[in-house]
């Protein structure tokens, strides 16, 4: 066995008395890893680490619930829950042939030994046990719930007792999600530069956490309409362990300094030095907008079990508002775009309509609308991809923003206009092929090859400038 | 002998002879008294909480159906415990079971089966080592 005289302490103690086994997590021909919890209910795993002719050494660290089911899930290494760990110092024990504990050694995590890591990439290959089935289950939905925002939407007249209009359902679903996707976003590129991650497209790796980061509504209530939002961060698998974190702190963030701010003076100089007027806007008028007294709905915050109001969204005063979020004035900006359908006398030419001006009997601007877009070249700047066959995506236009999710390559972006989301399409797909084509392919994960291949399958002359 | 719990249900029931070409995770040396011999005989007091099915799991020796999924196996293994060599061997053997080795289990979802071995068994001389893989 590994000597560890130079790199731990003897403890004089074995510090976790009375455990429980609650399951083996890996075994064969015996346990390799295994979870136990004692009396005050702490979490401890055992991770087999070495043997001699009569000891077995076990690495034992303690791990919280939400932890464990993320690793079960494969969203963190079993490397990183030892590495990452909240303890300095794990706790390495030998045990003999009766199973009694010879030797405790604490042991500063950066002092293990190597080969009682595991490897990088070691997410679990195995079936969960049984008994974790259910109470996984149960686990995640309280870690989902534990940090919710919790929102109670309720007619301010009685014309329908306590039924709410869907229209007003989904204006406040929409805009809590469009001001919490700005909120992402714009702290994403806040909080860190292409610089953090260069092996990784930035404007993509944006558009994954976006993705990642959809708000979830893991409980409701009907009579009223009540529900908790909130954005996993325990299920998806992480680029990075320190975006992890970032999402769950951004979550938080957002909860205290959107929904549930008191945004007075005091609160409102804080928020002009970290943002500029345009992400405001994209931030907070969304939520402005749900809060308005004129409308025939009020929001409350409310507990996790909706019972307690803490309090109700009220619109900010003139002068906040004014400050908060300033007109934006037209030279500052491009002319906000719009969906128009447009019905019109006309005559096919070249199988496209032509309609006259004079002929148009109706134009009405689109709150939502489908569009299937088609190429058979996908180019930017001086970088063309000149494609086998015709490349359809949607383009989804709801409220002023066009989106586009193209699943296939994890691509979700989202822009005011129409052109630019199409270039950032364009975009994105090209600097995915750079990537993917530059990089040996042993570099290159297994999903990222997948995609490589599936890429090198639509195009068939590239014309790149790497 | 096996405790009287655990005859009575093992070999479980639904175990049969067959032909069968086997792989299994050995020491170097073919010879090694370690590579052939049933865990809970090796190890009786990792049974010590464990149920009669998995006590009778442990009378068997463990075996795949393949040598990829033997090294997917061990793979997912050395993942997690770089040591894992020197707890269920570094070497990869392979031979054929035969009718009179005794009774196998079902091959389960990841290629692995226990083969109870019959009393003039020995495995020793039945198995070559492939290759090296911790």
């Amino acid at each position: 066995m590994e000597n560890l005289s130079n790199i731990a302490f003897v403890s004089t103690h074995f510090p976790y008395p009375d455990l429980n086994k609650v399951s083996d997590l890996i075994y064969y021909e015996g346990p390799i890893l295994s979870h136990f919890v004692d009396k005050k209910g702490k979490n401890l795993l055992y991770l087999w680490v070495d043997n001699d002719s009569s000891r077995n050494r076990w690495l034992i660290f303690e791990i919280d619930k939400s932890s464990l089911i993320n690793y079960l899930h494969k969203g963190i290494s079993l490397r990183d829950l030892v590495l990452k760990n909240r303890s300095d110092f794990l706790l390495l024990a030998d045990i003999n042939e009766s199973l009694g504990i010879e030797f405790s050694n604490l042991i500063k995590k950066e002092n293990l030994p190597e080969i009682y890591l595991p490897k990088e990439g070691s997410y679990f290959e195995f079936s969960i046990p049984q008994i974790y089935a259910n109470s996984l289950e149960d686990e995640y939905l309280h870690s989902l719930l534990s940090d919710s925002i919790n929102l109670k939407i309720e007619n301010k007249t009685q014309k329908y007792l306590s039924a709410v209009k869907v229209d007003n359902l989904l204006t406040v679903l929409r805009n809590v999600k469009l001001s919490f996707t700005s909120f992402i976003s714009i702290n994403f590129r806040k909080d860190f530069t292409s610089e953090d991650f260069l092996s990784l497209n930035f404007e993509t790796l944006i558009s994954t956490v976006v993705k990642d980061s959809e708000l979830l509504i893991p409980n409701l209530e009907y009579g009223s309409f009540c529900a908790s939002f909130t954005t996993d961060y325990l299920m998806s698998k992480e680029i990075s362990p320190k975006i992890q974190q970032w999402r769950k702190d951004t979550f938080l963030r957002f909860k205290s300094e959107v929904i549930e701010a008191d945004l007075d003076i005091n609160a409102l100089q804080p928020l002009l030095n970290k943002y500029d007027d345009f992400d405001r806007k994209a931030i907070y008028s969304p939520i402005l907008e749900i809060s308005k007294d004129s409308n025939d709905y009020k929001i409350s915050i409310t507990d996790k079990t909706f019972k307690k109001i803490k309090r109700t969204l009220k619109p900010i005063s003139k002068p906040i508002q004014d400050k908060l979020i300033p007109k934006i004035k037209s030279i500052d900006i491009e002319k906000k775009e719009s969906l128009f359908q447009i019905i019109g006398i006309g005559e096919k030419v070249n199988e496209q309509p032509k309609i006259s001006k004079k002929n148009i009997l109706e134009s009405k601007e689109l709150d939502y609308a489908e569009l299937t877009q088609s190429t058979n070249t996908i180019f930017y700047h001086e970088n063309e991809l000149y494609l086998k066959e015709q490349f359809d995506f949607k383009i989804v236009y709801d409220r002023g923003n066009y989106v586009i999710d193209y699943t296939p390559f994890e691509i979700h972006l989202e822009n005011v206009s129409f052109e630019s989301v199409k270039n950032e399409l364009y975009k994105s797909i090209i600097d995915l092929y750079k990537r993917l084509t530059k990089v040996n392919e042993k570099e290159l994960s297994l999903k990222e090859i997948k995609l490589k291949n599936e890429l090198l399958d639509i195009v068939s002359i590239p014309n790149i400038k790497y | 002998m096996l405790e009287a719990g655990i005859a009575e249900i093992c070999p479980p029931t639904e175990s049969i002879q067959r032909e069968i070409q086997a792989f299994r995770f050995i020491y170097e040396r073919i010879e090694d008294d370690r590579n052939f011999i049933p865990v809970y005989i090796k190890k009786p007091q990792r049974f010590n909480h464990k149920s009669d099915a998995e006590k009778c799991s442990g009378f068997g020796i463990s075996l795949y159906n393949s040598e990829e999924r033997a090294i997917k196996k061990y793979s997912s293994l050395i993942n997690v415990v770089q040591n894992i060599g020197k707890t269920i061997g570094t070497h990869l053997a392979e031979g054929k079971i035969l009718k009179d080795f005794g009774v196998t289990t079902p091959i389960d979802g990841e290629g692995h089966f226990d083969l109870h071995e019959s009393d003039t068994c020995n495995l020793h001389n039945k198995f070559t080592v492939v290759r090296k893989i911790a």
